[in-house]
């Protein structure tokens, strides 16, 4: 049947999608926070997150801009280890639990605890949005850390942060509670603007030996003007001249923003890789979350993108290749690499032996048939982890013991910790990218006085980081006004 | 009881050997399986309260005895038989940027210089296994406690008759196994010496993560040849032939906590 009526005739040929559906997920509404179905669709060979809100609408970001790089990732998931005890009970469903609630698939490899809410800085990129807020009192740290030791058994790290930490006058007192209670690492997570002017707090800070999670955002003045507001290029120089005088290991920690500086990726590994201070850098794409510029989530920094930055700055010091996911979270929030540095020559480890062979769970159900095979992947499992602390006694017998037969190193512990290089490159989830999936493996928990342990992305995304802040806020007000 | 060496010389030995650079090397700091985590299990056990007066028999270098202090609060008094680790002890906690209520003494953990019935609490870490007299030593430190005081061990535990000769010399010593009991006789001289409420709590997988510890030390060791200006002070293992198969008996020691013969416990009881 014709319709010689019908003004402009269309050919009725089903279309296809421009996108591959990998998969259905929860995430939830960047207006609202509602919990709310996501897809995760592949197009052009990379990676977005598509969901609808019933009162704000669609939304889509990208989450990784190489899809093969993202799906390949996936069978880099290690079974979890359950938790000595949980905080919450499952009602709600996540990410509306958290505490850990007993539905959470891993244990907290680290866990963060943020002691104030105050800085010293100004940055308009700050995630946890400092400024006037609460000061954990050492009393409540020491609680903390204790509900830490009862849910974990044997805690690997803890991490101080802020706010700025090291402006809280108890920091000392907090960072040997923590070796008190044989908590093994250490770190403070700081500007680092008191270690480069307080010749006394860095003399305790050297007795104490906290690992120094070193913000560090490129090598040029402009990125500092317009991720902290401000020049701080030669306080940061400063800070780490003078670490290293202390005898003090500091880990670079960028955050890496679109447009700003995803090309000083490598100069920052370089640098890392020349300062004598300096055992491993940790590059994070900015989490929109709290205080952040303008950002179009189409076009956010993700993981690959690091990744080929580094590879394309560092002269072929690195490749594609020497960079692996991270088993004991979701494997598709943090990549690692390690490397053995002598001089100008840098080893990255995955070139003496094939880390995917022991790491990629589910391509490769056998482990490779060589005698200390197990013992390399339980060293290679330390390594790509969490729980990793760059320059500890542990990094460098996982590396040397990872080595196996193929490589006998030398020397001492003491020898490798000086020269063994990490590079760890963390994506955070913001409100267009949250992904329940990730955060029910996540192993990096805020800490909080009332006894749980929020993974992290979920307290910066969902509410609790609010919720916690008033409710210590204003319990520190009624405590003052009393 | 030790065979061998008197007492006295067993103690002064072992004070000596737990100072020493090469033990050091070896088992880290806290020179007991667990390090501090396991310290700190404890002293929860215990149920220590602020303000408690705690002994820590044989507190060493005294890193545990500061961390009690700290951890719980409490106040705590170290005996420990060797005068340089008592300095040493003294020396660490005054320079140490955050202040603890621990003090030192020199003395003889079986016989320590303090007063019957004063104190809340007695701590022995690794240590009941290296005294001569067992019994003596816990019945003496029942006498320190007041009513209700608590006694918590922590030792290695090795089932009679299973302890491999060559392990009778002085590594077996700085192990701990020499004059270890086996796993239901610490509790026995708890309950032996009057004490009540006994708790016990396994801790081999210390033991075993130790062992693994001491023993990529030695393979590190052996391949710097022993020569490394850190290890070259007299020679610990003056009782060992020159090319010991150090491995080789760690990984016998291995096969025994998996067996289940050789471990680690934790004790608490309280006086009535």
């Amino acid at each position: 049947m014709t319709n010689t009526n019908h003004p402009a005739e269309t050919p009725r040929v089903k279309q296809d999608a421009n996108y591959i559906f990998h998969e259905l997920t929860r995430s939830i509404c960047p207006e609202c926070k509602t919990v709310i179905d996501a897809q995760i669709i592949l197009r052009d060979n990379r990676v977005y997150m598509r969901k609808r809100c019933p009162d704000h609408g669609w939304f889509e970001g990208l989450i990784s801009s190489d899809a093969k790089m993202y799906v390949d990732s996936i069978g880099f998931n290690k079974p979890g280890t359950i938790p000595l005890d949980f905080s919450t009970e499952v009602d709600k469903g996540c990410p509306l639990d958290c505490g850990l609630c007993p539905e959470h698939k891993q244990h907290i490899c680290l866990g963060l605890i943020e002691v104030n809410t105050n800085c010293n800085l100004n940055c308009p990129v700050c995630f946890a949005n400092a400024g006037i807020g609460y000061s954990l009192t050492l009393e409540q740290v020491e609680g903390m850390l204790d509900r830490f030791v009862e849910i974990e058994g044997d805690p690997e790290v803890v991490q101080f942060s802020g706010g700025e930490p090291t402006i809280h006058p108890d920091l000392p007192a907090m960072i040997q509670a923590a070796r008190d209670r044989g908590i093994r690492q250490v770190m403070v997570n700081t500007n680092g603007v008191r270690l480069a002017r307080d010749d006394r707090f860095l003399q305790v800070m050297a007795a104490l030996k906290p690992v120094i999670y070193f913000q560090f955002d490129g090598l040029r003045r402009e990125t500092y003007q317009t991720i902290r507001g401000e020049d701080l290029l030669d306080i940061k120089l400063r800070a780490l001249d003078r670490l290293q005088e202390a005898g003090l290991d500091a880990v670079l920690v960028a955050a890496i923003e679109h447009g700003v500086n995803v090309d000083e990726a490598g100069a920052i590994v370089e640098f890392g890789l020349q300062h004598p201070a300096v055992r491993g850098v940790v590059l994070q794409p900015v989490t929109h979350v709290g205080r952040h510029i303008p950002f179009d989530p189409m076009k956010r920094v993700t993981i690959p993108d690091v990744i080929h930055g580094i590879v394309e700055q560092t002269a072929g010091k690195f490749v594609l290749e020497d960079f692996v996911p991270v088993p004991c979270c979701f494997p598709t929030c943090q990549v690692n690499s390690y490397a053995y540095v002598d001089g100008d020559r840098v080893t990255p480890l995955p070139r003496l032996l094939k880390v995917d062979d022991y790491l990629d769970y589910i391509t490769n159900v056998a482990l490779p048939k060589v005698p200390e095979a197990a013992a390399i992947r339980e060293a290679l499992e330390s390594l790509w982890s969490a729980s990793a602390v760059p320059g500890s006694d542990k990094a460098a017998k996982q590396f040397e013991c990872a080595c196996g037969t193929g490589l006998k190193l030398p020397f001492g512990s003491e020898h490798l910790n000086k020269h063994i290089f990490q590079i760890a490159i963390k994506d955070f989830l913001d409100a267009y990218t949250f992904n329940v999936k990730q955060v029910m493996k996540c192993c990096v928990a805020v800490l909080v006085p009332d006894g749980r342990a929020i993974p992290f992305c979920a307290y910066n995304s969902v509410g609790y980081r609010e919720e916690v802040r008033e409710q210590l806020t204003s319990r520190q007000r009624m405590a003052r006004d009393a | 009881m030790l065979d061998g060496p008197s007492g006295a010389e067993a103690k002064a030995c072992c004070a000596d050997l737990y100072r020493s650079g090469l033990a050091r090397l070896l088992l880290g700091d806290t020179l007991h399986p667990g390090g501090l985590r396991l310290t700190n299990r404890l002293g929860r056990l215990m149920g220590l309260e602020r303000d408690w007066w705690v002994a820590d028999l044989a507190s060493g270098t005294g890193a545990s005895a500061a961390a009690i202090s700290r951890a719980f609060h409490c106040r705590v008094i170290g005996i420990e038989y060797g005068r340089e680790a008592v300095l040493e002890a003294r020396n660490t906690t005054e320079s140490s940027p955050v202040p603890s209520r621990a003090w030192f003494a020199q003395g003889d953990a079986e016989s320590p210089p303090l007063r019957p019935q004063a104190l809340d609490a007695v701590l022995a870490e690794c240590s009941l296994s290296v005294f001569p007299d067992k019994q003596r030593t816990i019945g003496r430190a029942v006498d320190l406690l007041k009513s209700g005081g608590r006694i918590g061990i922590s030792d290695v535990t090795v089932e009679p008759g299973c302890l491999p000769s060559q392990l009778n010399n002085s590594l077996g010593q700085m192990l701990c196994v020499t004059g270890a009991l086996g796993k239901d006789q610490y509790g026995k001289l708890l309950v032996g010496a009057g004490m009540v409420n006994l708790y016990s709590e396994d801790a081999s997988g210390y033991v075993a993560e130790l062992l693994n510890r001491i023993k990529s030390g030695i393979s590190t060791l052996s391949l710097l040849d022993l020569a490394a200006p850190a290890i070259s002070e007299p020679s610990e293992f003056r009782d060992l032939p020159a090319g010991y198969d150090w491995g080789g008996l760690i990984d016998l020691l291995i096969d025994l906590v998996d067996q289940g013969l050789l471990g680690y416990r934790l004790y608490v009881a309280e006086k009535p």
